[in-house]
């Protein structure tokens, strides 16, 4: 599976939700988007399952960062 | 942690919160009209009637109306949990705090004894169901970080301040009841500490670089902080040992001082340089809590104030200085947001039919970015007139006292403004023909 990143870190609220919507907009069933967040975007989550998108969310203690991969659900 | 039970239609409707926002400037403007009518006389004394009367319309009607506005919005949305009956809970929490808030301060006004009766109906089961849920709700999300820890240890500060609360207010209702005034500086520490401050600093470790873009705050920082804090209060209050008791003070304002220096180090190292009132709001909040908690050193090792009170002065700083300059600021930041959310909810959701034209607004333009600056000025301006009247006293404190209504009804016309916008577009969908 092909990987985009987006970093939202230091972007002022709502910039990061609206950031990784436009990104999904346009990503291909055979893409994963690579969000790293300062933050945990528990907004985005049930947006997510509305719009049927897997999900799944990493903590890297070291850098105080958070992980979520995103990609479309196999049909 | 439960995610599974956050969804969007569980998350309170754009009243809920705003409701609680909307009454904190009619608090505001109802204090310094009384601190206008009293021509300044609360100043000289903590115990004075209007003193007592115009703390309590800070505590609970400018500064615990916007905290309870705002852990109904946070819980879901930061902390994950989900508030039983949330949107039942929040009008039936709204209506009995406003008029218990209400009655407590004419209580304190008239020291009619049937008013503190009607406040302690009112404010203490209420204030009391409010902790526990909120410790509840996010005990049920086995979340441990550190916006949701000091979340519950607030709502425990809230529980014992208000159980104090309701017992020396039952002193003024009760003949039979002593009135002990001796535990008012334990019900003001677990208020202003316990309460109040706890949640300021949990909740700022999420809300500051996501609302003012700093970097965050150092690791564990916030958390040590909150659970010091916490443990001194304990400590202070529960031993009965004078000198534990006296320690705590200083231990307190050092841990105030060093939470204020990091946090405008943080707002200096913004990373969008963008003129943002909220920075210059918690800028000036920060500055009161430096001098409140400097007086209170400076008070503990045996220093006087030309006359004045310590403790008045220093709960001036920290509570019409410190904590309602946050609370303004981050009003102006909380409220576009969920104007923001509740408009473009709808359409992030892919709830709209296909070809349907909708609003969305910019979030710096919710609010008119003049009018907040305005606004901020006479805020600042009041703040330094009331300090100032502390000192030179007369005429100044009738200024002082005006700037304060104008910026409250600024504040409040802000905000209207915000609403306004958010009624004339919600549900207004326009379907292209």
């Amino acid at each position: 599976m092909k990987k985009r990143n987006l970093d939202v870190r230091g972007l002022e609220a709502p910039e990061p939700l609206e950031r990784i919507l436009g990104e999904l907009d346009s990503l291909q069933s055979d893409e994963q988007l690579d969000v790293t967040h300062w933050r945990e975007p528990l907004l985005l989550y049930p947006i997510l399952v509305e719009r049927a998108w897997q999900y799944k969310t990493e903590y890297d203690e070291k850098a105080r960062t958070y992980l979520i991969s995103i990609w479309k659900e196999n049909p | 942690m439960n995610l599974g039970a956050l969804s969007l239609e569980n998350a309170p409707g754009f009243w809920t919160p705003v409701r609680f926002f909307l009454t904190v400037p009619a608090f505001g403007v109802i204090a310094a009209v009384i601190i206008f009518l009293d021509s300044g006389q609360l100043l000289q004394s903590r115990w004075l009637p209007a003193s007592l009367a115009v703390t309590h319309a800070f505590t609970l009607g400018y500064i615990a109306m916007a905290m309870f506005g705002a852990l109904f919005q946070m819980l879901p949305v930061v902390m994950g949990a989900s508030f039983p009956q949330a949107e039942r809970a929040a009008v039936i929490a709204y209506l009995l705090i406003t008029a218990g808030t209400l009655c407590l301060v004419f209580a304190f006004l008239t020291q009619v004894p049937v008013l503190f009766t009607a406040a302690i109906i009112l404010l203490v089961p209420v204030l009391t169901l409010f902790g526990i849920g909120v410790v509840v709700a996010i005990f049920r999300t086995g979340q441990a970080k550190t916006t949701a820890r000091a979340a519950q240890l607030a709502a425990l500060g809230l529980i014992v301040t208000v159980l104090i609360g309701g017992y020396l207010a039952s002193g003024y209702a009760f003949a039979t009841v002593p009135l002990e005034r001796l535990l008012t500086n334990y019900h003001a520490a677990w208020g202003v500490i316990g309460w109040m401050l706890i949640l300021i600093i949990g909740v700022s470790e999420q809300v500051i670089p996501m609302f003012l873009t700093t970097p965050p705050y150092p690791d564990l920082f916030n958390k040590r902080l909150v659970y010091l804090l916490a443990l001194l209060l304990c400590v202070g209050s529960l031993l009965p040992l004078q000198g534990l008791e006296q320690a705590s003070v200083p231990l307190a304002s050092i841990l105030m001082l060093a939470y204020a220096v990091v946090t405008l180090y943080l707002l200096g190292k913004r990373r969008r340089k963008r003129f943002d009132i909220t920075n210059w709001f918690w800028r000036v909040g920060m500055l009161c809590l430096i001098l409140g908690a400097g007086i209170n050193l400076y008070g503990y090792s045996g220093g006087a104030l030309s006359g004045a009170d310590v403790s008045i002065i220093s709960g001036l700083f920290l509570l019409t200085g410190f904590a309602t300059s946050l609370i303004n600021g981050m009003l102006y930041k909380i409220v576009p947001f969920l104007v923001w959310l509740n408009l473009r909810l709808p359409v992030i959701m892919g709830k709209l039919e296909p070809g349907t034209r909708f609003y969305t607004p910019n979030i710096h333009e919710v609010i008119n970015a003049r009018s907040m600056k305005i606004q901020f000025m006479f805020h600042a301006t009041g703040l330094l007139l009331l300090f100032a009247s502390v000192f030179l006293k007369g005429f100044l404190i009738y200024i002082a006292a005006t700037v304060m209504v104008v910026s409250n009804l600024l504040l409040l016309a802000n905000i209207s403004h915000a609403i306004r916008l958010y009624r004339k577009y919600s549900g207004q969908v326009i379907a292209i023909q």
